[in-house]
């Protein structure tokens, strides 16, 4: 009995010194002013690496992808922004950052959290993992400040590893001016930007060009929508001169399974060799209802 | 071995010979690793150069001068992984997009035949374009890269 209660009552405290640490370590990333490097890598059927620059204060961040290929986004208020030169404009699709990702699980009641010492190159640290029923997060944070250094995210399709190379604290006006040299556009993105993000992230190796035919704009999209199954759509804005049914035709011609639909005032025309019916489950799980 | 142990060992260079070699097999047949390790050694490079090196004024000057050319190139001539079928399906665009729009229904024709070159090539063939056919969305697929999935 005096063993169980001892336990009992050494579990109680730990709980507490965990729920201390993050605590504390939440509120101190809300307030926390950093510029940054670090490296991102995914392990998943498509493996990505990426080395990035990190401007942040409290949640709100702009990350300027160093290589392998230059591109800029930030989060601002929980929305995702792309920076081009000085202009930053609404993105069509949420970017998601898996640091911040992390520190929305650790708010969350319902997620498993333990805590211990380490030291971590050569400083004092807290390791955190967090368990969500879909992943285990294994942090590392400084004690003194508590910044975080390193994440690992595991899931059964894959891991993501998060390593910073190099955190400067700077005062909060140092990303306060940076956003101030930028012009924001709010408004929302067109039919054609979210119609070509919708089919983009629903299909593996995916490329897009576009083609300049007698004054009219084509967007040809192309990648795999099913294991091994190459695919080609054609998008076009609905007042344009174009038959969205002659480019059927010519592809049911050449004995290939084809359709067209309209979303908004955009025509997208499909193409491949899979079942009709196949594509039609696919286009309407990624149209919701079309 | 797998894709992912691959990976992990090439990352902390700790492949041994044989592995090395066996490794060296499998990118010949593995685009996903291909396109993983070339990305790998991007992001080194940077990494090195950003530690290691600071360049003359002359030297960024060059630098900078050899990036705008390539990035001339790379629009001239070919957007993601080439393949044989890719670089097929580049000439045939190039070639049928600045051919005169005599017959405006030819011009639709040819984008459809470009299509069909592409759902005929290898599983995963990227579709390649001339310079005149760019994506301004193509940012998009930035988008997807740098956008953790989880």
């Amino acid at each position: 009995m005096r063993s169980f209660l001892f336990i009992v009552v050494s579990s109680l405290l730990v709980t507490y010194a965990f729920g201390s640490v993050v605590t504390d370590f939440i509120t101190s990333y809300a307030s926390q002013s950093i510029d940054a490097q670090r490296v991102v890598v995914e392990e998943s059927q498509s493996p990505k690496i990426r080395y990035e620059r990190v401007l942040r204060c409290g949640k709100n961040e702009v990350i300027d992808v160093i290589a392998p290929d230059p591109f800029e986004w930030a989060l601002l208020d929980g929305k995702s922004y792309i920076i081009n030169n000085d202009e930053m404009k609404l993105s069509p699709a949420t970017i998601v950052d898996i640091e911040q990702r992390f520190v929305q699980i650790l708010s969350a009641t319902s997620t498993v959290i333990s805590s211990t010492s380490v030291v971590y190159q050569g400083e004092s640290s807290y390791e955190i993992t967090a368990l969500t029923r879909n992943a285990t997060y294994i942090a590392v944070i400084g004690k003194q400040p508590m910044l975080l250094k390193y994440l690992k995210v595991k899931r059964s399709d894959g891991t993501i590893s998060m390593i910073y190379t190099s955190i400067s604290i700077v005062p909060p006006d140092y990303f306060n001016n940076f956003i101030k040299g930028l012009k924001i556009d709010s408004a929302t993105p067109e039919t054609m930007e979210r119609v070509a993000w919708k089919i983009i992230s629903n299909i593996k190796n995916a490329s897009i060009a576009s083609m300049d035919i007698n004054g009219v704009t084509l967007t040809i999209i192309a990648g795999m929508f099913l294991p091994q199954e190459n695919f080609i759509s054609y998008l076009f804005n609905s007042n344009s001169n174009i038959s969205p049914q002659f480019l059927v035709n010519q592809f049911k011609s050449q004995g290939y399974n084809s359709l067209s639909i309209k979303y908004e005032n955009v025509y997208v025309v499909f193409a491949t060799k899979v079942k009709i019916d196949d594509l039609r489950v696919w286009i309407k799980k990624v149209f919701n209802d079309q | 071995m797998k894709c992912e142990e691959f990976r992990e060992k090439f990352i902390h260079e700790e492949l041994n010979e044989l592995e090395r070699v066996e490794f060296e097999e499998h990118l010949k047949k593995c685009e996903s690793c291909r396109f993983f390790v070339n990305n790998y050694k991007k992001v080194k490079d940077s990494l090195k150069l950003l530690y290691t090196f600071k360049p003359s004024d002359e030297l960024e000057e060059n630098i900078l001068y050899g990036i705008k050319k390539r990035i001339m190139l790379k629009k001239a001539l070919i957007f993601g992984v080439p393949g044989i079928a890719a670089v097929a399906m580049s000439a045939f665009l190039a070639f049928y997009i600045v051919t005169p729009a005599g017959k405006q229904d030819f011009a639709y024709d040819k984008a459809v035949s470009a299509g069909i070159s592409l759902l005929n090539s290898q599983p995963g063939t990227t579709l390649t374009y001339a310079k005149t056919t760019k994506s301004n969305l193509d940012y998009l697929l930035n988008i997807k890269y740098v956008s953790d999935q989880f």
